[in-house]
């Protein structure tokens, strides 16, 4: 019995150090895993930096539950690598530990890679998509993959395979590189991955690939349909109100028959969830206040109306008719000046317009380079302070003097 | 003898003393430290009637509150709020003037602005003193409002700064406000021209990053964010018209261009980004694009205006994109 006890005991024990390594190993993963160390393991097998050469510093790192994207734990950092020859700073981001995006900031030199780099931005990108792949074990990039071969040169192109649209932009030393999610001709831009150069260097990557899906690509609302839910929603506009000299006024905008706008676009019903949209644009009989329009966003699967909002721009538009007239064009940054013309002396402009109405000075000032960089050092209280104590020593020593001699 | 000799020296002493006030009170002029104002103006401004739609004045005050606090007062000496009715010109050229006193002085100013043609004249000089009018040229100005619809203009802003003696100490300013980022500008001295009888009247800074920056077009990068100078000197604002902050972004998932000012300066006050890596964050997080460049502020945007026609707009980064805000 007693055998038979220290049996158990000792199967016991051989099991319990059997057991150990599978039952550590979720927790020695979770205790391991580390954005900053991901980041620059991406830096190291991805992108092909050579760490060794630089000296690293984590500058910030951050954690953070993303309310809008369904409480997605972000984390984000940045990292500065240094060496005498090159610096370049990092900004990464992780989303449910996934890299999500990559920024890269060349400040100075050039990068040191571990192996010779490709010439040509297009075999970098190939390459940079394999290490990805092997890096993240993601068998999707494959088929991207498969699209990139397809291209020979650096042009703007769109290459659509199933539901992948491969867009390449730019040219030999700048190029971006596109791999979007597309369906029944609505292209879901933000589920995507993508490579950016610019002056022949990495500048950024994003895999956004595998967080967003797509709720609906059905478009069972037409444009025109759209357009009338759009107008009958905005049948009663609230009033306006505005802020003119310090007291407020209101107004009761009008919507006009034409013109009005229609676009097919992406929305986000639920967080990270991509639905098609018809954005409607509808204008003001003429513009009050701020505001030229009121836009209607309507979900085009299902025609419910996803916001209504005013559109508006900055700047100062008065509000009556004359004002219009006399100060509009005057702020209108796309206006063409006058062509150049020599002013006659007869001309007159209104004197509340010349900001400086006293007579000018009859000093010549310096010029205009000078006067930027000069310190205008005012040097009065300095002379009048070493004015008084050299006048007081001079009077004193000189009654002294004075006085040594008569007697 | 001795007790003469005695009370003249003392009386020298003393005024050494009532001197040396004097040249450290030339020196106090400048001071140390960080300064942040945020300024919230609502002259022109519009909002609907409670109707649920995005409104400007409840957006508006949430992003000019948000910045604010964004502000660590452990940095900044200085940093303060002024909304509403307390946004007047004589509180904001103050303002601009009291930035001398420290290294440091950045602003962020929410308001509606226009530019405006003021006129260089050339005066005809009778007998070597002040003689008539002669010509007027045209030159354009920019100038933003108060909540009482007072215009602060640049050349009056230009008036202050110039008259820093180390150069300004306002290093970084975000107007977000319409066309006071139409160009960097360029000075209009008061100078004689050549000829003896004339006398040529400049009608001051022409252009806001100039009045705020000290800085004219040659000494600015056109472009701070793709090419950036080496200045320690940035402003940000809006060539044309610029968007207001309510606005919704349609495709964001109910996001607007407040949540881009809001990332913007959370990223550079907080995790401690550069002003180019932190419009670059800020488009992550509202247009989900990888860079600030792939945005319609930085590309532009038209929008057609009742009776006006096409207008324009974009952001503009002036100087140097590279630089840090205190943090």
């Amino acid at each position: 019995m007693r055998t038979l006890a220290k049996k158990f005991q000792v199967a016991l024990v051989i099991s319990v150090i059997l057991m150990s390594p599978i039952l550590q190993a979720p927790i020695t993963y979770s205790a391991e895993w580390s954005a900053p160390e991901k980041a620059l393991s991406f830096l190291r097998d991805v992108i092909g930096f050579d760490l060794t050469r630089y000296k690293i510093t984590l500058i910030s790192s951050a954690k953070e539950n993303r309310s809008d994207l369904a409480g997605i734990l972000e984390e984000r950092g940045k990292y500065a690598l240094e060496s005498d020859e090159s610096k370049i700073e990092v900004i990464y981001t992780f989303w449910n530990r996934c890299l999500v995006y990559c920024n890269l900031y060349l400040l100075k030199g050039s990068p040191f890679y571990v192996h010779l780099q490709p010439v040509n931005l297009l075999d970098a990108a190939k390459d940079i998509l394999v290490r990805y792949q092997a890096h993240s074990g993601d068998l999707s990039i494959q088929t991207m993959r498969g699209m990139l071969d397809n291209v020979t040169e650096i042009k703007s192109i769109n290459i659509t395979s199933y539901n992948v649209k491969l867009i390449v932009s730019g040219g030999s030393l700048s190029a971006r590189f596109e791999w979007i999610y597309t369906c029944n001709g609505i292209d879901f831009t933000r589920k995507r991955r993508s490579i950016h150069f610019e002056n022949g260097y990495l500048i950024a990557f994003s895999d956004l690939w595998n967080f967003y899906r797509v709720g609906s690509d059905k478009v069972n609302v037409s444009m025109d349909e759209a357009v009338a839910i759009a107008r009958n929603a905005t049948k009663e506009m609230p009033l306006l109100y505005g802020k003119v000299g310090g007291e407020i006024v209101s107004v009761q905008p009008k919507v006009a028959d034409s013109p009005v706008e229609a676009k097919l676009m992406v929305g986000i019903k639920e967080p990270l969830t991509l639905y098609p949209l018809w954005h409607v644009q509808l204008y003001f009989d003429r513009v009050y206040g701020n505001y030229y329009g009121v836009a209607v966003d309507i979900w085009a699967d299902t025609g419910e109306i996803c916001g209504i909002y005013g559109t508006g721009i900055m700047g100062y538009i008065p509000l009556s008719e004359n004002q219009q007239q006399t100060q509009a064009p005057a702020q209108t940054p796309s206006e063409e000046p006058p062509p150049p013309q020599e002013p006659p002396p007869t001309q007159t402009p209104p004197q509340e317009e010349n900001p400086t109405p006293s007579p000018p000075e009859q000093t010549p000032p310096p010029t205009e380079t000078q006067t930027n960089n000069q310190t205008n050092l005012n040097l009065t209280p300095f002379i009048i302070a070493s004015a008084i104590p050299i006048t007081a020593t001079i009077i004193i020593a000189t009654t002294l003097y004075k006085r040594k001699r008569k007697h | 003898m001795n007790r003469i000799i005695v009370k003249a020296i003392l009386v020298s002493l003393l005024l050494l003393v009532f001197s040396m006030s004097q040249l450290v009170n030339v020196k106090a002029v400048k001071a140390s430290g960080e300064a942040a104002a945020v300024f919230r103006s609502t002259g022109g401004l519009w909002w609907f009637e409670q109707s649920g739609w995005p409104n400007e004045d409840d957006v508006s005050l949430d992003v000019a509150l948000r910045v604010h606090g964004l502000f660590p007062l452990s940095v900044y000496e200085l940093c303060n709020y002024y909304n509403d009715g307390m946004v007047t010109k004589d509180i904001i050229l103050t303002l601009i003037e009291d930035a001398a006193d420290f290294d440091y002085a950045t602003f962020f100013i929410f308001a509606n602005g226009v530019n405006r043609t003021f006129y260089d004249v050339i005066y005809y000089v009778v007998g070597g003193i002040y003689g008539y009018p002669l010509y007027y040229i045209p030159v354009t100005h920019y100038q933003f409002y108060d909540t009482y619809d007072t215009p602060i203009i640049d050349f009056e802003i230009g008036e202050i700064t110039r008259h820093q003696y180390e150069g300004s100490t306002i290093h970084f300013v975000f107007l977000w406000t319409c066309v006071q980022a139409n160009e960097i500008g360029s000075y209009h001295y008061s100078y004689w021209i050549y000829y003896p009888y004339y006398f040529y009247q400049g009608s001051g800074a022409a252009g806001m990053p100039l009045a705020w920056t000290l800085r004219d077009y040659t000494q600015m990068s056109s472009d701070g964010y793709a090419s950036p100078d080496s200045g320690s000197y940035c402003f940000i604002g809006f060539e044309g018209f610029g968007m207001p902050l309510s606005e919704n972004i349609s495709d964001s998932g109910g996001k607007n261009y407040g949540d881009f000012v809001k990332q913007f300066y959370y990223y550079t006050l907080r995790e401690g980004y550069s002003i180019n890596q932190a419009l670059d964050k800020a488009s992550q997080g509202v247009f989900e694009v990888e860079r600030f460049n792939q945005t319609t502020l930085y590309s532009g945007y038209t929008r057609y205006l009742p009776g006006l026609g096409w207008w324009s707009g974009k952001m503009r980064v002036y100087g140097n994109g590279n630089n840090y805000l205190p943090h």
